[in-house]
């Protein structure tokens, strides 16, 4: 028995990646932060505008930073660029200056139409790694800045970034519970919902144009769907009693809401246009929140019929439901990576909820937050980020943080207090 | 091209309301149809400078809306004060014996002085807790308000339930106290 | 429309329901434009009029202009390759100018220009480059924590010639690796399957495997970017393919940041 288990062991540890003959093993010392140097555009305008200049620079340095795979630093082009040779680059004092990656850029701003060209390089191999050159209006600079910053992603990595994607949230800044929507970095918030009433929960359709959310405005907590291109909003269930925590499906073709017309509040699917219910959960206890796996074949949610809140799973049509998170008596929040490997949520321990992960055999829970109350966790379109809500000493409102839970950082602005935020697919 | 079409059409609905009243009258029998019966009589007062703007945008159709309920809430005091506000533990919905005797009283009062009248039950929670849950949770609490008044001979039809769950705390604040007289359910005669 | 404008004017003097029944049509024909158009819009649709996806070097090709059969000598100034395309009017000599960069292109219009690109290749060849690549060179080798380069240089050839190159590729790509390792997790490693062409050049980068961490397949990549620069050709002039694992020595390294 015992030369069993030492066999496994060696099997085990010697089952690495390279068990074929004839690999050879490359080795090296040494890990050191990849450092990006993002200088800013230069005009290729007689009168530059040097305002647009300092957003795209400081746009793409912070979503690389946020990336965590190099620290951008916003450096000006050294020498000062005399004529700014966009190809020909003197890689030699940036080498020199410690700098893996460049980010060059060079615009023009004409009548408002903005044309800007980016390119990015890799230092030591002295290579162009990728370039874009973007034409749009004035106003679409941020949004470009983060267009090139997913296809930085994308050429370090395999994977574009979802730096052009949105976060919906709730946000009190008129003294009412209002729908917003904001950049992923906290920019061009935008009232959705101007009612007064109380507006709750807010979520994306798959396609990224609609969101549903519920709302009190007809003194009852209804969900309704509302465009984001206009302002067409109908109503998507008025069912007597509650109808809340609604989710998209992957496909777009249903929405899992929580409705408690029958009574205790349950499980439901509903078509898009809010017909058809399906009652997924039947049992005494409370059960809502519900999150799609990214196949769509699963939902994780929320329940008490044990006695305190916890998270469950169930497959789509309600069958085959098992417990999912056993330690912590009170988890609530579930939301599936859209990688489909794990589940993040919020346990509250002594008033205070901390964002976990778990994977969704329920191995390897794993706690995020360690600071303040922290919500709502969701995930964006890559897996790579997740948003949460949070109130700590050094502000509240709508944080971001990786999925390992570094590089917290508050996104939202302005007045009120901002809660509920959820990230947009791509 | 669209711009244009836009201003000129803001135009003649501008020039169209000015002419004469006879678009008011559209913009109110819209209104009408969206406000709660209840409220009608209270919602016509609304000034006719907000109902001539519902033809550009929904938000101000909803905004009366608001404001049409605001009315309705202002004219329950009355009679809410004599139904008395109920409290619940934390995390429960089940009544607590001081519950059931104010709930007594309560039913007393309604079969007396409010019979037949329409009697929302609205439940709340302190805040902690989630969000969402805390919106199921009110609304077990207001149920189990509303099943004890049955029992009591309350008509089950007279009274409904709304949860407002965290959102709408009866005293600000984050300690025990507060939060003891958050976790409620409110009595509100609606008609 | 403007006949509409007219029929109101002429409506409102004609009689009050004429009136009535116009402003009713009016506030309809409002309502109905306001659906299918509506006027406030708060969050616009942002789009870009045109994304153009600008050609780059590509990365085999880039040191094709080395000689292959250079193998004991020091290594010559690698050549940098001009990315093929079109360049802003102020940089280039008149004669460079091709096409105006920042003209608002219509689609996909640019081809590489190649004959620009040699041009530019050429500029590149002259006295400035080699200067600068000597301190390139010095700022590089300060990067590296030790090694001789010369370790594994391949032999003349014979039964042994296929693992002593082998060595020779090892060595090259440890001493890039040294340059770019980079990683995020605590044991990353990433197998990936080289091809060599019989000229040196490298033909083929495949990873076969990957522990996940995009910090440290980044490394590698930039690694083998930076050693096929040297790599000489295989002996006996055949292809040579083999797998590569790569790992972070991480015994003596500090794997937080």
């Amino acid at each position: 028995m015992k030369i069993f288990l030492v066999l496994l062991f060696l099997l085990a540890s010697s089952a690495s990646l390279y068990a074929q003959p004839g690999y050879i093993e490359v080795t090296a010392p040494g890990n050191r932060q990849l450092k990006m140097a993002v200088a800013p555009p230069h005009s290729v305008d007689v009168s530059p505008d040097s305002a647009s200049s300092g957003i795209a620079s400081a746009v793409i340095a912070f979503d690389m930073n946020l990336s965590g795979l190099v620290a951008a630093e916003i450096h000006p082009e050294q020498p000062a660029a005399k004529g700014f040779p966009l190809v020909a680059v003197d890689f030699v004092p940036w080498l020199s200056a410690g700098f893996d990656m460049l980010v060059r850029s060079e615009y023009s701003l004409k009548n408002g139409r903005l044309t800007i060209e980016f390119r990015l390089f890799d230092v030591i191999n002295r290579k162009l790694i990728t370039a874009k050159r973007y034409l749009g209006g004035a106003k679409d600079l941020r949004r470009i800045s983060h267009s090139f910053a997913d296809e930085i992603l994308l050429a370090l990595t395999g994977e574009k970034g979802p730096f052009t994607t949105r976060i919906a949230y709730v946000s009190t800044q008129t003294g009412n519970k209002e729908i917003y929507v904001m950049d992923w970095d906290g920019y061009n918030p935008l009232p959705l919902t101007k009612n007064g009433s109380i507006n709750l929960n807010p979520a994306f359709s798959p396609d990224g144009r609609e969101i549903i959310f519920t709302s009190y405005k007809r003194r009852n907590p209804d969900l309704y769907r509302r465009s984001l291109s206009n302002t067409a909003e109908v109503a998507v269930s008025r069912r007597k009693g509650l109808n809340i925590t609604g989710k998209w499906s992957p496909d777009g073709s249903k929405i899992a809401v929580a409705l408690s017309k029958d009574g205790d509040t349950e499980i439901y699917t509903l078509d898009k246009d809010g017909s058809h219910p399906t009652r997924l959960t039947i049992n005494p206890a409370l059960d809502l929140y519900p999150s799609w796996s990214p196949d769509g074949k699963q939902l994780a949610f929320v329940s008490d019929r044990l006695g305190k809140p916890q998270v469950f799973v169930m497959n789509a049509d309600g069958s085959g439901v098992r417990r999912l998170t056993i330690s912590g008596s009170y988890n609530v929040n579930p939301s599936w990576s859209p990688k489909g490997d794990r589940i993040a949520y919020s346990r509250m321990t002594g008033g205070d909820f901390s964002i976990f992960t778990i994977t969704p055999d329920g191995s390897s829970d794993t706690q995020l937050t360690f600071d303040g109350s922290n919500e709502n966790p969701s995930w964006s379109a890559d897996g790579r980020f997740i948003s949460f809500s949070s109130r700590r000493s050094s502000g509240g409102g709508v944080y971001v943080m990786r999925a390992d839970g570094t590089g917290q950082t508050k996104v939202s602005q302005g007045k009120g207090k901002h809660s509920q935020p959820v990230w947009s697919a791509r | 091209m669209k711009k244009s079409m836009v201003l000129l059409l803001a135009g003649i609905s501008m020039s169209a309301l000015l002419t004469a009243g006879c678009a008011n009258k559209e913009a109110v029998k819209k209104e009408e149809a969206v406000v709660p019966p209840v409220s009608v009589e209270k919602a016509v007062p609304v000034a006719p400078v907000e109902q001539a703007q519902p033809v550009e945008q929904t938000a101000p159709v909803q905004d009366a809306v608001a404001s049409a309920v605001s009315p309705q809430e202002a004219m329950s005091p009355v009679a809410e004060n004599r139904l008395e506000t109920v409290y619940f533990d934390f995390d429960k919905s089940d009544l607590r014996q001081d519950t059931r005797d104010v709930l007594s009283k309560n039913a007393e009062v309604i079969l007396k002085t409010l019979a037949g009248a329409k009697i929302q039950i609205e439940g709340h929670t302190d805040e902690r807790g989630s969000a969402e849950y805390n919106l199921a949770l009110g609304e077990r609490r207001a149920k189990s308000a509303q099943q004890y008044l049955t029992t009591l001979g309350v008509k089950a039809e007279n009274t409904s339930v709304i949860s407002y769950g965290e959102e709408k705390p009866a005293v600000a604040g984050n300690d025990e106290g507060a939060w003891a007289k958050n976790r409620r359910a409110e009595f509100v005669v609606v008609k | 429309m403007n006949s509409r404008n007219l029929r109101i004017d002429t409506g409102m003097s004609v009689s009050f329901i004429a009136s009535a029944v116009i402003h009713l049509a009016v506030f309809l024909l409002l309502a109905w434009y306001g659906r299918l158009m509506p006027l406030q819009t708060p969050i616009q649709e942002t789009y870009y009029v045109d994304v153009v996806n600008l050609p780059t070097a590509n990365p085999q090709s880039g040191d094709s202009a080395q000689k292959p059969a250079e193998s004991e000598a020091p290594p010559p100034p690698p050549v940098l390759t001009p990315p093929a395309m079109a360049l802003p009017p102020s940089v280039i000599s008149p004669k460079a100018v091709s096409k105006p960069a920042m003209v608002p292109v219509p689609q996909k219009s640019e081809a590489p220009d190649t004959a620009f690109a040699e041009r530019m290749a050429k500029l590149e060849r002259s006295a400035e480059a080699r200067r600068e690549e000597a301190v390139f060179d010095k700022l590089r080798s300060k990067l590296k924590t030790g090694g001789s380069s010369k370790i594994g240089m391949p032999g003349a050839g014979g039964a042994e010639a296929g693992s002593r190159y082998g060595d020779y590729i090892k060595s090259r790509l440890e001493d890039a690796l040294k340059v770019t390792s980079s990683y995020s997790t605590k044991n990353p490693e990433v197998v990936v399957r080289l091809t060599i062409a019989p000229d040196g050049r490298l033909s083929g980068v495949k990873i076969e495997r990957s522990s996940g961490d995009a910090t440290f397949e980044l490394a590698v990549r930039r690694a083998i970017d930076l050693a096929s620069a040297k790599f000489t050709a295989p002996p006996g002039r055949t292809v040579y393919e083999n797998g590569f694992v790569f790992k972070p020595k991480s015994i003596s390294s500090g794997t937080s940041r």
